[in-house]
């Protein structure tokens, strides 16, 4: 079936682990390899159902485990991923910022030599950091090393509000930063002014649901400046690319905002 | 089903639901006012209702705090150019000194069919404001529901939603944007009491099977959000089984028909 649009979706998540808001009080009835292959089922159906190009996939448990219970936590079922999906699938590496720094940037160096991890994913509201602690400079460090773009988690939490990407982003010119969720629906007011004192910050659109926001952002830093996610996989994704479809945006930057702008930043090839 | 191709985005067979979208503006909304002066009348909800089937809506005026006898006027104008697809709703403020004559003549006199709060735009705190309980009182007597918007700490998030339905049990509250994604005890507090109904705009559609009938409506609160992807929501849930048909059926507008007490009328093919 032939599809409308060059779809990449930037921000989805496997489900292997640790939960985000609160422990599940029973244990999974699958082992490992059980939960590792029911996810790789389910990104391939709905790779499948949706027709959507390529996805950039991160797993929550890394963010949510303090301790991690193996040398990669969490991030392991994504290498995993990456490799029986091989360019369907993008890894974006979960580091443990409370690690010593050397073991963060050790970590990280494997993560993208050994497992082929194209970007970093940080949660600051489930991990409890602020953004731009000198904690997470480690990260950055390594990310400008391998020019590896960072999505964040934006939101109301004191962790994650727009102006600590900016400030980091500021800090680190050379690596792109994403504000997943562009401040959601609260700090919305906080995106323009961050956006305009760095140039290498980007936005995701999960999450956020204002038209008139994501219209004035592509007239004021364009639609390369912004990418397109769902916080999934999930069957939500026709409702979200529709949102797209109805932004009062020309046609061309609506194929930016869908597929575009990620090519671009995660130097996937040309479609 | 494909959402790629033009035309094909409705889950449905051969039956048409009845679509009611129990929150859309005219003049502007909370969340676009402050970031352009474009204001959107009557006829530009009409022309979206039908590109996206909805057969009729919820309106209430909406824009800057100070503008709100204006807001009323336009609504009050867009429902009687349109009287058999908009239901007006009046936007009240407990910061304005003659808020209960507006409700009789808008409620009493012009047939709006509810009532609109904003804690957050307003100024006040859904549990500390004694003017609320006036306006609740009245609303009992006339027998309309409250849309009160929601997910804004410490204004109005689902506990004090909850509270306030208990003390008021006469009343149906509806929790606008159920919590905005933000409320994590909204299905909790809706499962208290049952007069609270869950909007969908922007929070998502809360499933109503855990909350029982007429609990959760479909609203877009356009012009804030796409209209046609709020509604696609609802079909997508419909479509990959989440909502079983009549739940899907419930929520875009049989439910909301009911709290309005009107028949359900198909307008648009």
């Amino acid at each position: 079936m032939e599809r409308k649009w060059f779809i990449v979706d930037t921000h989805q998540h496997i489900q292997i682990g640790s939960y985000i808001y609160a422990s599940k009080p029973k244990e999974p009835k699958l082992n490992y390899e059980q939960l590792v292959a029911r996810e790789i089922e389910r990104f391939k159906n709905w790779f499948e159902k949706y027709d959507v190009a390529h996805g950039v996939v991160s797993n929550i448990s890394p963010m949510v485990d303090r301790v991690w219970r193996s040398r990669h936590g969490g991030n392991e079922a994504v290498a995993e991923l990456i490799k029986r999906l091989k360019g369907k699938v993008l890894g974006q590496y979960v580091p443990n910022v409370f690690e010593p720094p050397e073991v963060v940037r050790e970590k990280m160096e494997e993560a993208v030599k050994v497992f082929g991890f194209q970007g970093v994913k940080l949660h600051p509201w489930v991990s409890a950091f602020p953004l731009n602690h000198p904690m997470v400079y480690p990260v950055f460090d390594v990310a400008a090393k391998y020019q590896l773009p960072v999505l964040s988690h934006s939101a109301r939490s004191e962790f994650c509000t727009p102006m600590l990407f900016m400030d980091i982003a500021v800090r680190y010119p050379e690596v792109p930063v994403i504000m997943g969720h562009m401040g959601k629906q609260h700090l919305h007011y906080d995106v323009f002014p961050a956006m305009r004192l760095a140039e290498n910050l980007y936005l995701e659109t999960s999450g956020s649901k204002l038209q008139i926001l994501l219209e004035e952002a592509v007239k004021e830093f364009g639609a390369e400046r912004v990418i397109f996610g769902t916080d999934g996989p999930h069957d939500l994704l026709p409702a979200y690319v529709v949102r797209i479809e109805d932004l009062n945006v020309s046609e061309e930057d609506k194929e930016w905002i869908l597929g575009k702008s990620a090519v671009k930043l995660f130097n996937l090839p040309e479609p | 089903m494909s959402f790629y191709e033009e035309g094909d985005m409705f889950p449905w067979n051969e039956e048409k639901p009845f679509i009611l979208d129990a929150h859309t503006h005219v003049g502007a909304s909370y969340l676009t006012c402050y970031f352009t002066d474009k204001r959107w009348t009557a006829e530009d909800l009409i022309r979206e209702m039908d590109r996206c089937g909805v057969d009729m809506a919820c309106v209430s005026g909406g824009g800057l705090p100070h503008e709100i006898k204006q807001m009323n006027r336009q609504a009050l104008e867009a429902m009687k150019r349109y009287p058999d697809r908009l239901m007006g709703f009046v936007r009240l403020s407990p910061k304005f000194s003659d808020v209960l004559e507006d409700l009789d003549y808008y409620i009493r006199d012009q047939g709006f069919r509810g009532i609109k709060v904003h804690p957050n735009q307003d100024g006040y705190c859904l549990l500390k404001e004694p003017v609320l309980d006036l306006i609740y009182e009245r609303a009992a007597k006339y027998r309309v529901p409250v849309l009160i918007h929601s997910g804004t700490e410490p204004w109005s998030v689902a506990g004090q939603f909850a509270d306030q339905a208990e003390a008021f049990p006469e009343v149906i509250f509806i929790m606008a944007h159920s919590g905005l994604r933000n409320d994590k005890h909204v299905f909790e507090s809706a499962r208290r009491v049952k007069n609270l109904i869950l909007e969908t705009s922007i929070g998502g559609v809360v499933s109503p099977k855990a909350l029982g009938m007429d609990r959760v409506v479909y609203g877009s609160d356009w012009p804030t959000t796409s209209m046609r992807s709020e509604l696609q929501e609802v079909f997508d849930l419909w479509d990959s089984g989440h909502l079983t048909e009549e739940e899907a059926r419930d929520v875009l507008g049989t439910s909301m028909a009911k709290i309005l007490g009107i028949k359900p009328r198909k307008v648009v093919k």
